[in-house]
């Protein structure tokens, strides 16, 4: 058998299989021994990653009837199968499963460091991702951003105690702004209810 | 063999530039100090009458401002333009509020007025809050101005930019945004002059016959039934924030805290059936926190308010405590 053809149903095999390996597969399909190779490959890798407990490996009956031709033809149906190796079929998802677990993680820092970054607190991020694990590391950063209530609408007498307010924050800051009548004007700009 | 170390043109070359833009950084905040030195010098000592349009959120009004300055003392009409007429006169650090009515308010000054304690003269924005530059010169109501930049380094205050007059260092223009970018405030004057001396009549308020009401709004209340020796204390104060005046006194209960720009005041008072609702109000970029403590069994309202975000402002209302003291 042609290495090349081992070496591309392996590929298929570990999803790295490019559009060329998948061509060269698929015009062997019909040859006995590529049938062969699949089912040997994949009880290696079962018995690798731990599956596949109590199965005699020497008797061919005890393997599922694995359709080598299915596989293939998911890989060509999903068009970015070519590109990101992502062959759809349950018992072959070690790899798959193994990056959605990293992505998590990846996710997880990533959140951690934007909600950090909107902390500003920048010396906090080699810290924080260090020391504690990115979940906690969310938690913690979340609960330091209270928000402040909003509130929407003042009855006509909150808008004179306002006034009120601004107009003592005014007579207090005028000679300290620098922003010569500027707090006087914000008075005069709210007025609308009066004082 | 070793290689000594050459002198190259290329080092020098690169030792002159970092020089010259470690010189140029330098130059540059000097430069912006200068000017709001002369803004704020020039918002005293300026007699100027002009026209003015000041946007907050939604809402915009047009006024008429004359100030004058003669003999050390700062006086100041403001007219408001728009809808019913109004009018507030400052004279001598005393602010008048004239309605159409003819009612007069006023607020009562308490005994701890006026005790500021830190000089505003040499308290200028700094730059480790704020990323100052001057960037460039303009012409704005046929007058040449300079556009200075006063952007905030932090969550805790606003970001300005400010056009100054260039001959008296006016401020003209000026837009005030949050960290979102989102403007708040934006004020410009549409016509100004400066004339040498300003008439006391133009100085006076337009009340057509006799003031109906004169009425006083009285200093924040202190509490009785509260200890004696009690003071205030405020414990978060946000980084480049100075108390300008919040003397460690029993009863003081009315505090001012500023960054050189931005201000805030804290007024501590009594639970009361009509204080302002709890949480952030806002009108442009002005907020009043209003916060709901308690401490020993007692009920106290504090309000903050003044040109920061929302969340500054919680955090300084949040920190407020008594303390007893007893003796000096």
């Amino acid at each position: 058998m042609d290495p090349r053809l081992k070496e591309s149903i392996s590929a298929l095999m570990d999803d790295e299989a490019n559009e060329l390996e998948l061509q060269r597969v698929l015009s062997q399909l019909e040859h006995p021994e590529v049938k062969e190779v699949w089912q040997r490959y994949h009880l290696i890798r079962e018995v690798m990653s731990g599956r596949e407990h109590g199965v005699a490996m020497q008797t061919d009956q005890a393997l599922p009837e694995l359709d080598v031709s299915a596989t293939v033809a998911a890989a060509i149906a999903d068009d970015a199968s070519a590109d990101t190796g992502a062959v759809r079929k349950k018992g072959i998802s070690v790899r798959p499963l193994r990056w959605l677990s990293m992505g998590g993680v990846a996710a997880s820092l990533l959140l951690a460091a934007i909600f950090i970054g909107q902390n500003q607190s920048g010396d906090a991020i080699p810290e924080l991702a260090q020391t504690l694990p990115p979940d906690t590391a969310l938690q913690h950063v979340a609960n330091t951003e209270r928000q402040p209530k909003i509130v929407d609408g003042l009855s006509a007498r909150q808008v004179q105690r306002f006034n009120e307010y601004l107009l003592r924050h005014a007579e207090q800051s005028l000679a300290h702004s620098g922003l010569g009548f500027m707090p006087l004007a914000r008075v005069a700009s709210v007025n609308a209810v009066g004082i | 063999m070793v290689k000594s170390w050459q002198l190259s043109p290329w080092h020098v070359l690169l030792v002159a530039v970092l020089l010259c833009g470690a010189m140029f950084a330098h130059a540059s905040t000097a430069d912006v100090e200068q000017w709001l030195a002369r803004m704020q010098q020039a918002s005293v000592e300026q007699n100027y009458r002009g026209t003015f349009v000041l946007t907050r959120g939604k809402m915009s009004s047009s006024m008429r401002v004359v100030h004058a300055y003669e003999n050390g003392v700062e006086s100041e009409r403001l007219m408001q333009l728009d809808g019913e007429m109004g009018e507030i006169i400052r004279r001598n650090g005393q602010v008048m509020c004239i309605f159409p009515d003819n009612r007069v308010v006023q607020l009562e000054k308490d005994r701890f007025a006026n005790q500021v304690v830190k000089a505003f003269a040499d308290f200028m924005p700094d730059s480790r809050y704020y990323a100052l530059a001057v960037s460039g010169d303009e012409r704005l109501i046929n007058r040449q101005v300079v556009r200075v930049e006063v952007k905030a380094r932090d969550q805790h205050r606003y970001s300005y930019v400010l056009w100054l007059d260039k001959q008296t260092g006016l401020l003209l223009k000026s837009s005030l945004r949050n960290a979102a970018g989102e403007e708040l405030e934006h004020f410009r004057f549409t016509d100004i002059e400066f004339p040498a001396r300003i008439q006391p009549e133009e100085l006076q308020p337009m009340t057509q016959g006799a003031v109906v009401a004169h009425e006083f709004i009285p200093p924040v209340p202190q509490d009785q039934r509260w200890p004696d020796a009690m003071m205030w204390n405020v414990g978060y104060q946000p980084p480049g924030f100075a108390a300008v005046m919040a003397p460690k006194r029993p009863g003081v209960n009315a505090m001012l805290y500023s960054d050189g720009l931005a201000s805030y005041s804290i007024f501590v008072e009594r639970v009361n059936p009509d204080m302002m609702p709890e949480g952030a109000s806002m009108v442009g970029a002005t907020v009043a926190y209003a916060d709901k403590l308690e401490a020993e069994g007692h009920h106290y309202a504090v309000t903050v308010i003044g040109q920061i975000p929302p969340m500054t402002a919680m955090k300084v209302a949040e920190s407020v405590r008594p303390s007893m003291q007893g003796g000096s």
